[in-house]
């Protein structure tokens, strides 16, 4: 304890906070740091993919993998600006951005019908077989108004989404 | 760094010396007929002769307790060392861990009767550090299940432990489950075996929460006398996170502080209820001790220090969202 270096001054903060668009107040990104501290052991000054896996719930999440592709070797403006989704504060158009990234594999900004099955495969495993999968996606496509070769773009995504009331909120504990 | 942690922890020694002197001598000794509460004061030892204290005493008093075995004990072979459960030999103990318990001036409060020799009960605790075993120890000479650990700590335990009984397991040998289930079983059938304390958390905690028990304490089928253990974080955090520190260092940690303050409340006996399985009653019992404590509990397995989670877990997840979908599928 005393290591005057790790803490933080009132410009970092406000450098974090211009970084993030405002979502999280002052105090939240404090609390920020400390678990940035405990979750960077080897004291890098970033997260590495083994060191977010050691957190039991992102170990057990069927995404894992695709976040990690997202969140590997983050430093703490970009933590703090990948979590800036989860925010109560964060728009709905941020968070539609995050789940597109997340479904959109190789970052062409074009998310096909592989890329879907591929995430519905990571979701349910073995679970469901193949021709299931591919039943369920044609549905749920069909549904929302597409077919089966359409590819969706950001502005779908958005169109989809909107009316869904999706929450995806966290709360940053303040002591 | 001596220095300094002396320094930075006078105003709150001063508040604990002062506050022991002002405690009531009558008060030492009172033994009524169903609690007790024995206020251990450090008048008449200052701290510096605490600290000295043990030096002259352990070894010799370690050597004692070791001679009473015949021969070297290798934990997995099935013969039982002849240990002597006289009542000098397990005075002794208790002598040693107060002796010890006052080098790092220990100021424990015990809450609620004294735990009675009798057979077929076991008794749990929360965990927080080693030093748990030897604050319930100077009270009751305990048997305890523990992991073997490396250094003169080792030595310490396969020494002055062995004359009470105590049984090693290793955490990362899968087959040593059936291996120690049994020897738990074996430990409580025994009339003339100290009482036997396990820690069903598996690991050591930081005092403000309680992780998931391990249910192999409550499966044995005897009674269980759950033990609350609370440290007042204000003189020194008592958590020894043994993959960041050493003991030695631990241990120099706690005797440089000014006073380590805990309180021990002894609580019911509990007993499997009909028709509760042991994961129910372990959680009941996880339950009492957190309440009275003051500890939150969470849904965290202990190992998960040591280890990733299994991926079934994952599978699990996957396996509920699978069968979720295909209900809507089946729906249309």
């Amino acid at each position: 304890m005393g290591n005057t270096s790790s803490m933080l001054t009132q410009y970092d903060i406000e450098e974090v906070q211009e970084h993030c668009k405002h979502t999280y107040s002052q105090q939240e990104i404090v609390s920020l740091y400390n678990r940035f501290c405990q979750l960077d052991r080897k004291g890098g000054g970033f997260i590495s993919a083994d060191e977010f896996l050691s957190i039991p719930e992102f170990a057990v999440n069927p995404l894992s993998q695709r976040l990690l592709r997202i969140v590997d070797g983050l430093n703490f403006k970009e933590f703090v600006s990948f979590l800036s989704t989860f925010s109560p504060r964060a728009t709905l158009q941020q968070k539609v951005e995050f789940i597109f990234k997340l479904y959109d594999s190789d970052g062409n900004g074009r998310v096909t019908f592989n890329n879907m099955l591929e995430v519905l495969w990571d979701l349910t495993g073995h679970y469901i077989s193949a021709q299931q999968r591919e039943k369920v996606l044609t549905q749920v496509l069909e549904e929302a108004g597409y077919t089966k070769d359409s590819v969706l773009v950001l502005s779908d995504f958005m169109k989809i989404l909107s009316n869904t009331g999706l929450k995806m909120e966290v709360e940053v504990p303040v002591d | 760094m001596i220095c300094r942690t002396l320094i930075n922890n006078m105003p709150r020694g001063l508040c604990v010396m002062s506050a022991a002197f002002k405690m009531d001598y009558r008060l030492q000794r009172k033994l009524s007929a169903k609690t007790f509460r024995i206020y251990f004061i450090r008048q008449r030892l200052p701290s510096v002769m605490a600290v000295l204290l043990p030096i002259p005493t352990v070894p010799p008093g370690m050597f004692f307790c070791g001679d009473e075995l015949k021969g070297p004990n290798d934990s997995m072979t099935s013969s039982p060392p002849t240990q002597t459960h006289t009542r000098p030999s397990r005075s002794l103990v208790e002598l040693l861990c107060s002796f010890f318990v006052a080098s790092w001036t220990g100021v424990v409060k015990y809450h609620g009767p004294r735990p009675s020799r009798r057979p077929k009960q076991v008794f749990v605790a929360n965990h927080t550090s080693i030093i748990d075993f030897i604050i319930l120890e100077q009270m009751t000479a305990f048997a305890a299940i523990m992991q073997k650990h490396p250094g003169w700590l080792g030595l310490w335990q396969s020494t002055a432990l062995e004359s009470v009984g105590c049984i090693w397991f290793n955490r990362t040998e899968a087959a040593d489950r059936a291996i120690v289930a049994r020897k738990l079983r074996e430990h409580i059938q025994g009339t003339d075996n100290n009482p036997l304390l396990i820690f069903p958390e598996g690991t050591c905690v930081n005092n403000q929460y309680t992780v998931m028990f391990k249910k192999g304490a409550f499966e044995l089928g005897c009674t269980v006398c759950p033990i609350a253990i609370k440290y007042n974080k204000i003189f020194v955090d008592a958590f020894w996170n043994s993959r960041k520190q050493s003991f030695t260092m631990h241990l120099l940690q706690l005797m440089t502080s000014w006073a380590v303050v805990c309180d021990v409340w002894y609580l019911e006996p509990q007993h499997l209820k009909p028709g509760e399985t042991a994961i129910e009653f372990a959680e009941r019992v996880r339950s009492i001790i957190a309440v009275r404590a003051g500890l939150k509990m969470v849904p965290w397995d202990g190992y998960l220090k040591y280890s990733r989670p299994s991926p079934k877990l994952k599978e699990l997840k996957q396996q509920s969202f699978a069968e979720s979908i295909l209900c809507r599928l089946e729906e249309k």
